[in-house]
């Protein structure tokens, strides 16, 4: 067990050293994913101006560009950056035989350097959101209970699980096409848009929000926010985190599947 | 020139092979566009759900604002998105000597030697939704406004262009482009916001979103010149703004390149 340990942290601290090489790519993604928000705090005010009520599926002006701050930081703390490009490249280039012969699963493997790069983007991303922060202080609104801040962190966790394990699973198809990018676009643009990260989901129309919570994108983003913001009450929280659970075994079995089959085509090239 | 369009030529040739030969991913990428899109028009009829006009321009206006933007990026992206997307991988791999020592000139090569017919479609997409709006709003542009559209869409084409390799060409020094391609994606998609909702900003920032990274104007003046708005900030004021960030970014990548492609050979 211990030996065990002890693999997974040398691990953790190469990936530490690797991603620090990057970490100006890291500082510059940051920058770009902030510069939106200048567009949306102008866009949103002018909605809320010409609209007839101060509130918009229940958020104030305000509301909603503390919820776009949200967006920011914890997609800068949570979402995966590159990792399918590295996974698809251990596969196409043969990096992956190496990784075979010795005794470490690959799925824990990646696991493991997704953790370290999560730590080095957060450290790099903690002074730029603080800046931001403070440029729009007038917006946030720290003030919930401890449980509420228990729950966020408890949902935010399994967001990092899953946007992980999504990532993973597309990568996998490596294995049959030569350039994923078709397909990591895809996904990429169907969790842009059903994560979140465009809009709150619960100004969208009713029947189409009830559709969308049951897709797992809301799960890497959007269920954070809204457990943070109090959205969500017993039950209603209770399914969520349910839903959650179940994209991520969903999401996990099916990697497993994928890989099984994947490496028995691999190894049967490669001879 | 003749030269320049003989070798354009051949690689539309050579890129409509490759794509009849990954017809599966054309379709997709098609598809995907496609939906990206829509998702667009779908945000558009949200925001609308909650007021009837931002400051003058209602639904109609906003939709046909959205197909200029698609309108505009679509063909920046048929004729030079992947060349652009692939430029950090040329210099990864060393290929770029290869396209240096051609005798054409180098940011052409590089900028244009796939071309996208997915994204032409998609472009068309865009034109049926400026129609689209164009006929909701019962509006009938003269001949005039139809060529003035269709010369600000090319300027507007230019900055798109231009602007994203000046972003690109970064990837000589930082080598992965693709926070360069996400920077502009994440630029740019300022563009679809009419530009009265900026009234509010400082005049300075305006300044700076009109003339040097003018996503105010890009998409916006060929809209209202269409239509004819004329709310928001003076139309002429706009299209000379436009129409200067065209040339002046198309020469500032052009320096930027040359540049870069100093610091490239000496540093191999």
């Amino acid at each position: 067990m211990h030996a065990l340990v002890s693999k997974y942290v040398k691990i953790f601290q190469l990936g530490l050293q690797d991603t620090f090489v990057y970490r100006w790519n890291f500082f510059i993604r940051l920058f770009f994913a902030a510069i939106p928000l200048l567009g949306l705090v102008f866009y949103w005010r002018a909605i809320f101006d010409s609209g007839q009520t101060t509130t918009i599926g229940g958020y104030s002006y305000h509301g909603m560009v503390f919820y776009f701050l949200l967006t920011l930081f914890f997609e800068a703390m949570l979402s995966p950056v590159e990792d399918d490009w590295r996974i698809a490249a251990d596969i196409r280039e043969g990096t992956l035989n190496a990784l075979l012969l010795r005794p470490i699963n690959y799925r824990a493997y990646r696991f493991t350097l997704f953790l370290s790069y999560r730590v080095v983007y957060a450290i790099v991303a903690l002074f730029p959101i603080l800046i931001v922060a403070f440029f729009f202080r007038e917006y946030i609104d720290l003030s919930r209970s401890w449980e509420t801040y228990a729950l966020t962190v408890l949902a935010a966790i399994g967001a990092g699980i899953l946007g992980f394990m999504i990532t993973y699973t597309v990568a996998l198809f490596a294995f049959w096409i030569l350039e994923v990018s078709t397909l990591v676009f895809i996904v990429f643009s169907l969790e842009y848009f059903f994560s979140g990260h465009m809009f709150p989901l619960d100004i969208m129309p009713e029947w189409i929000y009830r559709i969308v919570q049951w897709t797992p994108f809301p799960y890497e983003l959007f269920f954070v926010i809204a457990v943070y913001n109090n959205k969500m009450n017993g039950t209603e929280l209770l399914k969520g985190f349910c839903i959650q659970l179940l994209w991520i075994v969903f999401f996990y079995l099916f990697s497993k599947w994928l890989w099984n089959r994947g490496i028995k085509k691999y190894t049967a090239v490669g001879g | 020139m003749k030269r320049y369009i003989e070798v354009y030529k051949i690689m539309l040739r050579n890129s409509l092979i490759r794509e009849m030969n990954f017809a599966v991913n054309f379709w997709l990428w098609l598809l995907t566009e496609f939906l990206w899109f829509m998702a667009q028009v779908g945000l558009v009829h949200v925001v609308f759900s909650f007021t009837d006009a931002i400051y003058g321009w209602n639904k109609w206006h906003v939709v046909v604002l959205i197909g200029t933007h698609q309108l505009t990026s679509q063909l920046f992206t048929a004729f030079f998105f992947m060349n652009l997307a692939n430029l950090s991988e040329l210099i990864r791999t060393g290929k770029l000597d290869f396209l240096l020592l051609q005798p054409v000139n180098s940011q052409f090569i590089v900028s244009s030697k796939q071309f996208g017919f997915d994204n032409l479609i998609n472009a068309l997409v865009g034109v049926v939704f400026i129609i689209f709006g164009c006929y909701k709003l019962a509006l009938v542009p003269s001949i005039g406004q139809v060529f003035a559209f269709c010369v600000t869409v090319i300027f507007s084409v230019v900055i798109h262009y231009a602007f994203s390799f000046s972003l690109v060409s970064i990837s000589f020094w930082f080598v992965r482009a693709q926070g360069m391609i996400y920077g502009y994606y994440s630029i740019m998609n300022m563009a679809r916001y009419p530009d009265v909702v900026w009234a509010r900003a400082h005049i300075a920032l305006r300044a700076v979103l009109s003339i040097v990274i003018p996503v105010i104007v890009v998409a916006n003046v060929p809209t209202r010149t269409l239509l004819g708005l004329t709310t928001g900030p003076s139309l002429l004021w706009s299209t000379g703004c436009l129409i200067g960030a065209a040339i002046g970014i198309l020469i500032f990548s052009n320096r930027f390149w040359k540049f870069a492609l100093r610091h490239y050979t000496s540093a191999s």
